[in-house]
């Protein structure tokens, strides 16, 4: 997870406004989610994973990497779609007989599974297009600007920077275990394993007990208010994201 | 006769576990001027910082802010810490933010300024510390150096009447530190008082106008820096070590007649124009 933050962060297309991208995203995302065509499913995926990879320059075996990790929930449902329990082998392009039922694939069968997996592929498609190419402190000034309550963005800011704290936190404090042979055996890492966590928590209350002091000191009144970057639009993005989005649409539903 | 920017008459403050940290302190701010407070670790210099701008209240004795004492109530902790900036040691606590710029923008936004001149101010200020190229970069990814100037950067522009910093230098390279002092120097040129704790005593020794030595929650000595790290006594008390620039320069007051180089050297460029001196008046 950490390893991919570090692609998001110096990824090509970072340097326009999150907007555009969260749109473009988001609107793709429902052309694929409402389209029974599944052409239009695989032209979004192919859109969106050349885009990541030709365009925001995310290296290709992460983008595939990043792709096979809900493969394995997806083929699990797809196949249990495509399997159908029947009376008859009549129409059955593939079947087993069990007892006095057939257990087989039928075309229909197959065509929804088909179509399932590629809807799936599309959307996920879509939102790694987005999570890959923008930030999250990006992420979350669009969600202000798309009036998400104040307490939600607050906590999004400070539930983001701490944990990189917290895992840096952990990790040190597990290489010092282990510098040390706390982990050389079983009992002993079990043992190591119990006081990382121990001390993880003592650490984040102390954490959170400076942070505190250090936001009062700079006239924290209960509101986390910031400014962020100016983000400029850029008109390339705009009529690119824009024509392909109504090509899509044109094609599935005209 | 300075005017007293902030001070501290015969405060005291232990914290919930019964520590002590401060004993019956009194001390005077100049206004305008390089402050440094120095003494070991677990002295008290944080708790007292603490103090200053109203986290930490004391049990006994008072705080008073040009001259006025502090009542702890909002509108006056407001104002006390819109002109009073800490720059904490460990930046980590500091940072809040992901996002470099956000996180400068948070004092200055909480001051009710006005959009374009945060954003301008927050430009001067992050060129001013080196961290403009850092204002894309998630805060996650940067080394403990470029933090604190982050951290630095986020008082800074607030624009405080008094800006202290606990360790400021800690953790940072001679170059940063070199640059980090300059700076301080030049918000100093401009008005502000400076305060500032640090380990570093030849760093202190070259840069203060006043010293406080705190040691066990009291000011065990204060005065002009090239009197306070000359009292063996005070240095020993402190677990202090003396300024290698004042060590040669009392060597060589000691071996020669040069008691008409009356000006204490507080630089490595001053004590080495000495030396030279020395030489040629021998050859």
């Amino acid at each position: 997870m950490l390893y991919v933050d570090e692609f998001v962060y110096t990824n090509k297309l970072r340097n326009s406004h999150p907007l555009e991208r969260f749109i473009f995203a988001f609107v793709t995302l429902i052309i694929g989610i409402l389209t029974n065509n599944p052409l239009i499913n695989l032209i979004i995926v192919t859109i969106m994973l050349s885009f990541l990879i030709y365009w925001a320059k995310i290296p290709s075996f992460v983008v595939v990497r990043l792709m096979l990790i809900p493969m394995g929930f997806l083929v699990l449902g797809v196949v249990t779609i495509a399997i159908s329990i029947s009376f008859s082998p009549n129409d059955m392009l593939a079947y087993i007989p069990v007892g006095t039922y057939y257990l087989g694939i039928t075309f229909k069968s197959l065509n929804l599974a088909i179509s399932t997996m590629l809807r799936a592929l599309s959307s996920i498609s879509c939102l790694y297009f987005l999570a890959l190419t923008t930030p999250m402190i990006e992420l979350i000034y669009v969600l202000e600007i798309l009036k998400m309550p104040n307490i939600v963005t607050e906590l999004m800011i400070l539930v983001y920077r701490f944990i990189f704290i917290f895992i840096e936190t952990a990790f040190n404090i597990y290489t010092a275990q282990s510098s040390r042979w706390g982990y050389c055996n079983f009992k002993r890492s079990i043992y190591s394993l119990g006081i990382l966590f121990a001390n993880l928590w003592g650490k984040a209350f102390l954490k959170s007990k400076a942070l505190f002091i250090s936001l009062l000191s700079r006239g924290y009144e209960n509101k986390l208010q910031v400014l962020n970057p100016k983000y400029r639009f850029s008109k390339v993005y705009i009529i690119t994201f824009g024509i392909i989005d109504l090509l899509l649409i044109i094609m599935a539903f005209i | 006769m300075f005017q007293y920017i902030l001070e501290a008459k015969k405060i005291e403050f232990s914290y919930l576990d019964g520590t002590k940290a401060i004993k019956d302190l009194s001390l005077k701010i100049p206004q305008g001027k390089k402050i440094a407070v120095v003494g070991n670790n677990g002295a008290g210099k944080t708790t007292l910082f603490l103090h200053f701008n109203g986290v930490h209240r004391p049990q006994k004795g008072e705080i008073l802010f040009k001259g006025e004492k502090l009542s702890y109530n909002k509108t006056q902790l407001k104002t006390l810490r819109k002109n009073i900036g800490i720059v904490f040691q460990d930046p980590d606590n500091q940072l809040f933010s992901a996002s470099v710029y956000q996180d400068i923008s948070f004092g200055p936004v909480n001051l009710g300024w006005p959009e374009n001149k945060i954003r301008a101010k927050i430009e001067k200020v992050m060129k001013q510390t080196g961290t403009w190229d850092l204002r894309d970069k998630p805060t996650h990814s940067l080394s403990h150096g470029q933090k604190k100037r982050v951290a630095i950067a986020g008082i800074l522009v607030m624009e405080p009447e008094i800006i202290i910093l606990d360790e400021p230098t800690a953790g940072l390279d001679p170059i940063y530190t070199g640059q980090i002092m300059k700076l301080l120097d030049d918000f100093n040129k401009n008005g502000t008082t400076i305060v500032l704790s640090s380990h570093n005593i030849d760093e202190i020794y070259a840069w203060a106008d006043y010293v406080f030595v705190i040691n066990a929650g009291e000011i065990i000595a204060q005065g002009l820096p090239e009197e306070v790290f000359r009292n063996e006594n005070i240095l020993k008390k402190a677990n202090l070590i003396k300024p290698w620039v004042l060590e040669i320069f009392d060597e060589l007051m000691g071996n020669t007649e040069i008691a008409e180089y009356t000006k204490i050297p507080r630089t490595r460029e001053e004590i080495i124009n000495i030396i030279r001196n020395l030489h040629s008046t021998c050859n």
